[in-house]
């Protein structure tokens, strides 16, 4: 078994070296883009980390996964909104949370109607405050991301990344 | 099985998994994409048909209008709260000066022609109606989101628009309707775009209103700087738009779409329009721009900016809560005002029925707003998602209200305090916004509002900052006040007060220096000078370069070529009052980015800041001479440049004197004097 598991380390090791982003800072900064943006929600400190899972059934269950990088002092919001024809099963579309450092918190809701061929969506959305800093971070979830033009658009710069390498 | 069967097909299966997670499987719809298209040629060649058939028709288009949301104030009046997008206008708008362009049925071409300013279909000068061949058969009549059409009196005088589907396959967007032809007479050709998903795929209206939108807003220009050359709106502008799509995905193709931002803009570098569509394919919870006519005119504001004025600013985010680059601060002001001025001053244009709503809720000034609109209520699709915030311009900016929505729930936007912060209008876009709004529209009581073009006048390349002759690399909203004023637009006291009362003082005070503003970028020359710097606490609600561009931060232009032989600036700081601060001396070049003094500890793999915000004192590209040393602040000290003499001196650069703040709690009394010494001699903003 050991064996299994030391090849299974080394894909995975693989994996994570072939696949590294490029991190860029400056795009979360105030000062370093060089175009302009009509403020929607600004320049706020995004930096809780939001990861949702959806699975999808007759009645899927949509988790969102919070990890922030500090204690909260303060509770932080988060809501759900449920696009149209998307009905709660359970679960609370609003809340509060305390947030611990480096745990993740999993904020669960369930519905119905989002596995249908239709296009459902959810917005979730946390909103606080750290030592002062504003600090926000919304998600649209839709129940088929492999069919919008931000994936074919992810794709397509990856290949072109490639075929200039 | 065999168990060594079961390890290979599970490392197999992994291997597959994971190959396909870097990437190397490609949708088809990704290949289609790959290659870039350029934009179908122009249809602008027209056709004779001698005894041909007179085609007739209009083309429009739907928008989802505006609609109030009101509340009861405290004497039970109903009031104005917010605004939202909701059902389509029940009457569509005409599609004005679009191209024309009509197939038989084996998709020839068979002839170009142009919509007039009621969305009648005409031939390319508009004299008369389109001919087709005559004949019987069957048509296909295109009108494209794309205008070629001389705006005024002379040819070079374009509008020049497209709205795109991508930046991949640069597809105008288009309407169409198919007619027919009995040999002697054609259907009429009435294509129709709309604006709910439900009856159209693609919202074509979007694109319309887009192109709509810019059309009217040069109108404006045109109508109000008749006596003014502006031929330099003439140049092509391409947007880009897609229903459902956030366009922050092209700058960041490897970022997370569930979790971006999302948002519209300019891109300087490309100097295009990217107007956001929605995220996913979401639209009705989603942040969305293409009927929001102020988040377009907007982005025109900017692309107006660039090639009729000039833009100097480095861009960057903003939120009408702090102080920000002078240079990012005007450039915002000026477009926020200008997509209010043109909605104020076209609104039966853009949508026939706003007037009346807002009379309705007690608004008789009309127009007087920034509205950004997110999602939207219809009451067809049975959605009530609408929701959107606004600033009232004609709100005083003592009192210019606050957000209503996290996470800025409760902060007033860009409110000033001249009396304790004199001069800090200049550092905020809503004082800007409020401040142009109000000089050209509302200045008081028995005051004559400035026109638009005086404004125009002081910000072209004619007669304004832009002029070739003057130009320098680091405008704000000084520089155009000043130049409105050189110009010789008579303010008397109520424009001057008008301005005062948004902190945008249009005078330099270097006495006291410490209730002055030294200005952003003036030039220094050799004189005699006292100055005065007053640090402040870091704005925390930001991150990244929170410095205080008001306080923090002095800034001065250095002009080689009028200071001949200058090889060395060296400034001594002299503690006053207040917390010992230490400061540093930068030299920027043109186009600079402020670079912050912190850093983020850790960040993910989207390149999100997962850590804290720690100090730092380093250097960038955009900074060519500087000294960021630290010093001991018990006595006087000395900060010094050199070299000077070895820079090109056909540049400008900024002299950026800092006071290093990150982390620190500064006394809201500090004050520092400092000289700016060189080997010619002292150096005193001119």
């Amino acid at each position: 078994m050991s064996t299994i598991n030391f090849s299974i380390s080394l894909l995975f090791l693989f994996f994570i070296l072939s696949c590294e982003k490029k991190s860029d800072l400056k795009k979360f900064g105030l000062s370093s883009i060089n175009q302009s943006q009509l403020s929607y929600k600004g320049a706020v400190d995004r930096s809780i980390q939001l990861d949702v899972k959806i699975k999808k059934a007759s009645i899927s269950t949509i988790n969102a996964h919070v990890t922030a990088p500090y204690h909260s002092s303060e509770a932080h919001h988060f809501q759900w909104t449920l696009g149209p024809n998307v009905e709660l099963v359970e679960g609370q579309l609003k809340g509060q949370m305390n947030l611990v450092k480096n745990e993740s918190e999993v904020i669960q809701i369930k519905v119905k109607n989002f596995d249908s061929i239709e296009k459902k969506f959810i917005r979730f959305e946390i909103t606080g405050q750290n030592q002062k800093r504003i600090t926000f971070v919304d998600a649209i979830i839709s129940s088929d991301q492999k069919d919008s033009f931000e994936e074919i658009v992810k794709e397509v710069e990856l290949i072109k990344k490639e075929n200039a390498e | 099985m065999n168990i060594r069967f079961i390890i290979a097909s599970i490392l197999g299966s992994l291997f597959s998994i994971l190959l396909s997670g870097c990437g190397s499987r490609y949708s088809s719809r990704a290949s289609e994409f790959v290659n870039t298209t350029e934009e179908v040629v122009l249809c602008d060649q027209e056709q004779t048909y001698v005894g041909g058939l007179s085609l007739t028709g209009k083309a429009s288009f739907y928008k989802r209008s505006v609609e109030m949301i009101t509340e009861l104030d405290t004497n039970g009046i109903q009031q104005l709260k917010n605004m939202m997008l909701g059902d389509p206008v029940s009457t569509p708008l005409p599609i004005r000066f679009a191209e024309v362009a009509v197939y038989d049925s084996n998709n020839n071409l068979v002839q170009c022609g142009k919509t007039n300013a009621a969305g009648e279909i005409k031939n390319l000068n508009l004299s008369a109606n389109l001919i087709l061949p005559a004949g019987s058969g069957s048509y296909k009549v295109r009108v494209l989101a794309r205008t070629n059409h001389q705006i005024g009196s002379q040819p070079i005088d374009l509008l020049s628009v497209s709205v795109k589907k991508d930046i991949y396959t640069n597809q105008v967007y288009a309407i169409q309707a198919t007619i027919d032809s009995n040999g002697s007479q054609l259907t009429a050709a009435n294509p129709v775009a709309y604006a709910r998903q439900s009856e159209s795929l693609e919202i074509e209206g979007g694109a319309f209103n887009i192109l709509n939108n810019i059309q009217i807003a040069y109108d404006y220009i045109k109508t109000n700087t008749s006596s003014v050359n502006t031929s330099c709106l003439s140049d092509k502008l391409n947007v880009y738009w897609k229903a459902g799509f956030n366009p922050m995905q092209y700058l960041d193709p490897e970022a997370d779409p569930v979790t971006l931002s999302n948002t519209s803009f300019y891109s300087q570098t490309l100097d295009q329009l990217f107007i956001s569509g929605g995220q996913l394919g979401d639209m009705s919870l989603s942040n969305t721009d293409h009927f929001d006519d102020f988040a377009t005119i907007h982005e025109l504001g900017h692309f107006i900016e660039k090639h009729c004025g000039q833009y100097t600013s480095a861009g960057g985010s903003h939120n009408l809560i702090f102080r920000i680059d002078p240079r990012l601060a005007w450039s915002e002001g000026w477009s926020n005002y200008f997509a209010t001025q043109v909605i104020k001053s076209k609104i039966a244009s853009l949508d026939s029925t706003l007037a009346t709503k807002l009379t309705n809720v007690g608004e008789t000034n009309g127009w007087t707003f920034f509205f950004n609109s997110f999602g939207f209520s219809d009451s067809v699709q049975n959605i009530s998602n609408g929701n959107g915030f606004i600033i009232d311009f004609k709100k005083s900016g003592s009192n210019p209200g606050s957000y209503t929505f996290a996470p800025y729930t409760g902060k007033e936007f860009d409110v000033v305090r001249p009396g304790f912060y004199p001069s800090e209008g200049h550092t905020r876009e809503g004082a800007i916004s409020r401040g142009l709004y109000k000089l050209a529209n509302d200045c008081g009581a028995s005051c004559t509002p400035i026109n638009f073009s005086e404004i125009w006048k002081a910000f072209d390349r004619i007669t304004g900052v832009a002029e070739p002759n003057v130009v320098t690399p680091y405008i704000s909203s000084f520089n155009i006040i000043q130049k409105m004023k050189l110009n010789g637009v008579a303010f008397n006291t109520s424009h001057d007060n008008t301005l005062n009362s948004e902190a945008l003082s249009s005078d330099y005070s270097l006495a006291p220096a410490t209730t002055s503003w030294p200005g952003f970028g003036r030039k220094l020359g050799l004189g005699t000078c006292s100055l005065s710097i007053e640090p402040r606490t870091d704005d925390v609600s930001l991150t990244g370069s929170n410095s205080d561009q008001r306080y923090s931060n002095h800034f001065y232009s250095i002009d080689l070529s009028s200071l001949s032989g200058l090889t060395q600036i060296s400034v001594l700081f002299t503690y006053a009052t207040g917390t010992a601060v230490d400061h540093d001396l930068i030299l920027f070049k043109p186009g600079y980015y402020f670079n912050d003094d912190y850093y983020c500890t850790a960040a993910d793999s989207s390149g999100n800041c997962s850590g804290v915000w720690a100090s730092q004192r380093t250097v960038t590209e955009d900074i060519i001479r500087y000294d960021r040393s630290s010093q001991n602040l018990s006595a006087p000290y000395t900060k010094t440049i050199s070299n000077l003499n070895t820079l090109d001196s056909s540049n400008i650069y900024l002299l950026n004197i800092r006071a290093y703040t990150p982390n620190i709690n500064v006394n809201g009394a500090t004050v520092y004097n400092y000289t700016i010494n060189s080997n010619l001699g002292q150096l005193c903003p001119q």
